[in-house]
């Protein structure tokens, strides 16, 4: 009996066992990564305080043309550390959701889980109890049926175990995407940091500046080392001012079927080889997917929604042979705009051209959609 | 998370399910094996069966056989229904503090209301 009952709960439970592995996690870690990444924010937070009070002081000290560029170069610095806050805060938020996530597709594994152990005890008691009925012979049918209801309530119950393992990893996944950015998941700004030049920070020439030092570092001086190639807008073909016409650059002329979704499109091909930066709408400085999609409507006098999931606007197109140019396919954490020729436009790092596709990277497709209506 | 314990969750059912057992078997070594039984108006047929509905015993008087064959197996049959959903009802009273009322649905152990035509009048304890 025990053996049975042994072997009976070790295979019940072996598919929630897994699910339990596979959103396994140590809160102990997440809460340190969290309890670091503010420390580190709380930090730089304080560098950019420092860095605005010495520039403070730095103007207020001297002037002339150099002051004015250090005074530039500082500020642009510090917008910098902001942008990196505003990112690191973006990052945090991340943490935080996908821990709670976590956290709750593992109470809901060890939800179904307690519920299977409940369902084997109340069988199991039901399958003792039976034994004591006379004669022997009428114990068989009654033991069939029990078992017979627990392996169907079992694999009811599993069912829903493997239901909530996917949403849960399903949800992790968008939040990584979210996060990632697109398809690649590589780090943001990178692109058009300030160079800081040697000398604005060795000879800390300037009055009051109190415990300036740090910096001196290697002003990123032409020789030898790993050759560094630029990042730079990407050449597009002159496009006409108005009409529907836009010209590719592939070379071919494709047609929109409105002044809107062309000016749209040819909105949209200006921001090749900007930086992808997460939630960024800064044309020309970095985007995200629907960042680029609504500012090259916008500036086309559509205003769409900020998010992807919700720029279904307009019309449906029902299949993937009517797409025109401008119109939109959308995922549920990504958008891309189709710019004629088979091909799409989307912000991935940086903005780039593919092939029109329905897949993205574990979300789900939601459908084409034409702004335009 | 702790780590869940397969063991230690196979051992408790398995101890929880001994003590049902050990609970079940005290119970009717006091009541005597639970058995239904019902006998027709006349008493000339009576039918006997286990938990389950199983036939264990068929009392049929000479006077029963007067009505002719089909009658008789007519009467049998509903006997044995009778005597199943007492057997059913006894099960569930002698079962129920310990075996979750889902499982003897299962099992078809259900209670019969007083006003029930097929409730056992005579035996069950009262």
């Amino acid at each position: 009996m025990t053996e049975h009952t042994d072997q009976l709960v070790r295979h019940s439970l072996e598919p929630t066992n897994q699910f339990a592995q596979k959103l396994r996690h140590d809160p102990v870690a997440i809460s340190g990564a969290r309890d670091a990444h503010y420390a580190l924010q709380t930090s730089v937070g304080r560098t950019r305080d420092h860095a605005a009070d010495q520039r403070v002081t730095l103007t207020s000290a001297s002037s002339g043309s150099t002051t004015d560029r250090a005074t530039a170069t500082s500020k642009s610095l510090e917008q910098e550390v902001q942008d990196l806050l505003d990112e690191s805060a973006e990052i945090e938020k991340a943490v935080a959701e996908a821990a709670e996530t976590l956290h709750v597709g593992e109470i809901k594994n060890d939800q179904v889980r307690d519920q299977i152990i409940k369902e084997i005890s109340a069988s199991m008691k039901a399958l003792a109890a039976v034994k004591s009925i006379q004669p022997p012979e009428s114990r068989a049918a009654a033991s069939r049926d029990i078992l017979m209801k627990l392996q169907t309530k079992i694999s009811r119950l599993t069912g829903q175990a493997a239901t909530f393992s996917e949403q849960t990893i399903n949800q992790l996944t968008d939040i990584g995407t979210r996060l990632g950015g697109g398809e690649q998941s590589t780090s943001t700004s990178s692109a058009s940091s300030t160079k800081v030049g040697s000398s604005f920070n060795s000879n800390s020439g300037y009055s009051g500046g109190g415990d300036s030092g740090g910096g001196g570092g290697g002003g990123g001086g032409g020789g030898g080392g790993a050759v560094h190639k630029p990042r730079l807008p990407v050449a597009i073909p002159p496009q006409p001012g108005s009409g529907v016409a836009i010209n590719l650059p592939g070379g071919k002329q494709v047609m929109a079927p409105n002044e809107t979704a062309a000016k749209a499109v040819r909105n949209a091909l200006s921001q090749l080889g900007v930086p992808y930066v997460w939630g960024g709408t800064a044309r020309g400085v970095g985007l995200d997917c629907s960042g680029l999609t609504m500012t090259s409507y916008q500036d086309a006098g559509l205003q769409l929604p900020r998010t992807a999931a919700q720029q279904t606007v307009g019309a449906e197109v029902p299949s993937i042979d009517q797409l025109l140019p401008g119109d939109l396919v959308v995922w549920s954490g990504h958008v891309a705009m189709v710019i004629g020729d088979g091909q799409m436009i989307e912000a991935g790092d940086p903005v780039q051209i593919s092939k029109i596709r329905t897949t993205n990277a574990g979300q789900s497709f939601i459908g084409f959609y034409r702004p335009t209506g | 998370m702790a780590e869940f314990d397969v063991d230690l969750a196979a051992a408790r059912i398995a101890e929880q399910a001994d003590r049902v057992e050990a609970d079940v078997s005290a119970r009717l070594e006091r009541s005597g094996p639970v058995v239904g039984k019902a006998s027709s108006s006349d008493s000339s047929v009576e039918v006997q069966v286990a938990p389950g509905g199983l036939l264990t015993g068929v009392t049929i008087h000479r006077s029963a056989l007067r009505h002719g064959s089909a009658v008789l197996a007519d009467q049998i049959l509903e006997l044995a229904q009778r005597a199943t959903r007492r057997a059913g009802d006894k099960m569930y009273h002698a079962l129920a503090p310990v075996v979750d009322a889902s499982q003897l649905e299962v099992l078809g152990y259900e209670p019969i209301p007083d006003d029930d035509p097929d409730a056992d009048t005579y035996s069950y304890g009262r």
